[in-house]
């Protein structure tokens, strides 16, 4: 069973006329599988926090689809979802004992698990000595991570998250990164959105980049940043360097190197091959691997 | 069921903001104002000062309803506050209705203090009011602050909380004029504003009340956060 389905998700925003409309995610089919890490990546404006809007029923759908833990959106289905906004507010009059405590009703929590959880979620945001401090008092940080806390109170079986490091320092991301490795363990699925791709590089098992509210690429870290570049140190002349242009995608002269982008790591051999033969001298074929940022990057600017 | 838990949560909300309190003090003065009154007034000009009061409590009642309303949904739209509670599992419908009915209830509390107490120091200063009259007065003042607490949750969802307060407030006044024209008040000096008939017209403001809080929770149903 999928955590989350949606099938030609689409979501066109339109001015209280009916007109001016803006198409923020365009026949969206995206399954992000139970208890995995899912990554949903893409520029600014590319409808990813609109999607999530509709997953949890902020916004509705203009037309499609979709299911989450199976099952349509209902009461009963966000009783097993846990959601960190991008920019959490809570009602500024409240500590964060508090806040958790009315977020624990709204789950109708009872009051001996209630107390219990709240104290343990506290400690794990590092958040337990903060006493009656007034959350509007608290940095962005400290409401990131209470937001987080608020998210964990029910034990959630997918838990989503919109920006989670956002206005954290690097202890607090790298607390983040390893409680979402913890929440994996445990099954938890997590739809993270974040801009910060080094993280979503470290923690994800698979990754969506959505452009323009389409869903352009999609698969695990190693599919996405497969080995498919290699650098060609040797000396060749034009003959070789045809031989060469008809086994791979592209070409390209860095200095004294050859930059090649291939289909498959298996043609690598052929190409030590073709510069023996053709009498040239091969000093090094190096394989090399693409970042997450630089799939990124190439994907949104197509 | 979750509008029970709405209610107890919002009146929990209220208790921690301290409107409670502010409200219990601003019910309380209106009843001093009337005491110190009637200790210095002779009969005639009773049913005067007593028209004068009853509209300062529908008017202060009103008042209190646009300012509970606009905490209800625009200061939590404003804020973004609202979205984690409408990802809770609970029913949007349910939400909308939960808080409208803490607003109601906290009006009927502000109400009742003020009308008891008011009727408490009249009978000792030794001013009779018939039970009918009385149970007509109480009608009219719970009726104003109802419907403006109605108009306040429905414009709420659209405008920001401080345009939901000035809109409400020119609705208050437009509502009272009309109201007055359409009632043809006459100072009787038996029957004053108290003994305004609850007429048809009541009737039909009870209905736009309860039609308005049907629109606002059917609004807030599909309304897009």
């Amino acid at each position: 069973m999928n955590a989350i389905e949606t099938n030609k998700l689409t979501k066109v925003y339109k001015d209280w006329r009916g007109k001016n409309k803006t198409l923020a995610v365009n026949n969206l089919n995206l399954k992000v599988k139970k208890g995995e890490i899912f990554g949903f990546l893409g520029p600014n404006g590319a409808g990813k926090t609109t999607t999530i809007k509709m997953l949890l029923g902020l916004v509705f759908p203009t037309s499609g689809e979709f299911t989450v833990l199976g099952e349509k959106l209902s009461v009963k289905v966000k009783k097993r979802i846990g959601y960190l906004p991008e920019e959490p507010s809570f009602p500024s009059y409240f500590n964060a004992k508090e806040a958790l405590s009315y977020y624990a009703d709204l789950y109708g929590m009872d009051k001996s698990k209630k107390h219990q959880k709240i104290s343990e979620l506290l400690k794990l945001v590092s958040l337990d000595n903060t006493g009656k401090k007034k959350v509007s008092q608290f940095s962005k940080g400290m409401k990131q991570r209470l937001g987080l806390a608020q998210g964990l109170l029910n034990d959630p079986e997918l838990v989503i998250l919109d920006e989670p490091t956002s206005g954290l320092d690097p202890k607090g991301r790298k607390d983040i990164r390893d409680l979402l490795l913890e929440l994996k363990s445990r099954g938890t699925t997590v739809f993270l959105n974040s801009h910060i791709l080094s993280e979503v590089e470290r923690t994800c098992d698979r990754v969506g980049i959505l452009k323009d509210g389409e869903l352009v690429s999609i698969g695990t870290i190693d599919e996405l940043t497969s080995e498919n570049i290699v650098e060609i140190h040797a000396e060749i002349d034009q003959k070789i360097i045809t031989a060469i242009k008809r086994k791979v995608n592209s070409v390209e002269f860095q200095g004294n190197k050859l930059i090649v982008e291939i289909d498959n790591m298996e043609i690598i051999p052929d190409l030590a091959e073709i510069i023996v033969k053709g009498g040239g001298r091969l000093k090094a074929l190096i394989p090399q691997k693409q970042s997450l940022e630089d799939i990124f990057l190439e994907v949104v600017e197509q | 069921m979750n509008i029970w838990k709405i209610i107890l949560l919002t009146l929990k909300e209220y208790h921690k903001r301290r409107y409670l309190y502010y409200l219990l003090v601003l019910c309380i003065a209106p009843t001093i104002a009337l005491d110190s009154i009637l200790e210095v007034l002779h009969e005639g000009f009773v049913n005067a000062v007593l028209d004068g009061i009853a509209f300062g409590i529908v008017s202060f009642c009103a008042f209190a309803m646009i300012l509970l309303g606009m905490q209800t949904y625009s200061s939590k739209i404003d804020s973004g506050s609202i979205v984690l509670d409408i990802t809770k599992p609970l029913n949007r419908k349910e939400y909308f209705i939960g808080k409208v009915i803490s607003n109601i209830i906290v009006s009927f509390i502000c109400i009742a203090g003020i009308l008891l107490s008011s009727a408490l120091l009249l009978h000792i200063h030794g001013y009779h009011i018939p039970s009918e009259i009385f149970s007509r007065a109480s009608g009219i003042v719970t009726l104003t602050p109802l419907f403006i607490l109605s108009v306040v949750s429905l414009i709420n969802l659209y405008l920001s909380t401080k345009a939901t307060g000035i809109s409400a407030f020119i609705i208050y006044i437009i509502y009272f004029k009309i109201q007055d024209y359409l009632m043809n008040i006459q100072y009787d000096p038996k029957f004053t504003v108290m003994g305004r008939s609850f007429s048809g017209i009541s009737l039909a403001i009870e209905v736009i009340t309860i039609l308005l809080i049907t629109i606002g929770t059917l609004l807030f149903n599909r309304k897009e956060l």
